[in-house]
């Protein structure tokens, strides 16, 4: 596809200074995510606008992002769905529990309301130790399918 | 938007804090550590969440606060550990990369004016409720975030030298 370089320069000084639509900085955009060669004064731009467009295909996972699913990569995953579900569950009652109610924050393992706010947020540290868990779970079972494989 | 203790952290809020975590600290494994904190901030925040008034900016704020806490003690105790480079697209990750790093040394306003606008898609209504402050201003903070982002930029990549 050709592109009127008159034109997109003009729209990149548009777009530096803040004067684009939705429809024209969309236009800028794609001109540089599909230019594979621009000139040097357009450099930057098409690194800022590819970097841009690539930061905002970014996700959270409690896990890390960029997971591959592989043979080992499986079991983890239902494990981790175990462990995360748990943690995603416990937190969702203490979030609902606090926007609700202001003197529960949480329940004990006993079951007992904690109307104190920094034991709740104790509770919270729990999610680290979990995190260490998963790890060491990761560990074993990549030290099991080697041995298996070995066999 | 409706707020209830429900859906205040769904998987879109929580990639908006992570991705905002990036912009600022410039790093995604540091991004990755801090959301524990910014967890943390929330549930310590003791008075009702039915009174804020708009979410994102609320978040926007928790996140802000957690990462410079994160800045501060990153001077004495995290190392240096770089991060991993997606074998899929190694350029886009150098351009994501570069561009990470050089909104973290933005100054606070138009960095989160450049990151709303360019990274989440906000309209600049949308922005002008977050910054508190109206439309000609968010021309104006994302006119000079958007020009600053750009040369420092050009200084990394070396254009004109």
């Amino acid at each position: 596809m050709e592109y009127d370089m008159n034109k997109i320069r003009a729209l990149c000084d548009r777009y530096f200074d803040g004067e684009t639509s939705a429809g024209e900085e969309l236009r800028l955009k794609e001109y540089f995510l599909l230019a594979e060669d621009v000139p040097a004064d357009l450099r930057a731009v098409k690194v800022m606008l590819c970097g841009m467009d690539e930061a905002a295909s970014m996700t959270y996972s409690p896990s890390g992002t960029g997971q591959h699913t592989t043979r080992g990569s499986v079991r983890k995953m239902s494990i981790r769905r175990i462990i995360w579900g748990t943690i995603a569950a416990a937190a969702s009652v203490a979030i609902c529990i606090t926007v609700f109610n202001r003197e529960i924050y949480g329940y004990d393992a006993d079951g007992k309301a904690i109307t104190d706010p920094q034991k709740a947020l104790e509770g919270t540290k729990y999610l680290a130790y979990l995190s260490q868990l998963e790890t060491t779970i990761d560990i074993a079972q990549m030290i099991t399918m080697e041995m298996e494989d070995n066999n | 938007m409706e707020l209830n203790g429900r859906n205040i952290f769904g998987q879109k809020r929580l990639d908006f804090m992570f991705r905002l975590a990036c912009s600022i600290l410039g790093r995604s494994d540091e991004a990755q550590d801090m959301m524990q904190d910014v967890a943390e901030r929330i549930l310590r925040r003791q008075e009702s969440l039915e009174d804020v008034r708009n979410i994102d900016s609320f978040l926007a704020r928790a996140v802000r606060n957690a990462c410079i806490d994160r800045i501060r003690r990153r001077k004495e105790t995290t190392p240096k550990i770089p991060d991993v480079p997606d074998e899929k697209n190694p350029d886009r990750w150098n351009d994501r990369q570069m561009v990470h790093r050089a909104l973290s040394k933005l100054p606070e306003r138009q960095r989160l004016a450049v990151h709303l606008k360019d990274i989440e898609g906000y309209s600049n209504k949308e922005l002008a409720d977050i910054l508190e402050t109206d439309e000609t201003n968010v021309r104006t903070i994302l006119s000079r975030g958007r020009k600053a982002l750009r040369e420092i930029i050009e200084k990394e990549i070396g254009y004109g030298i």
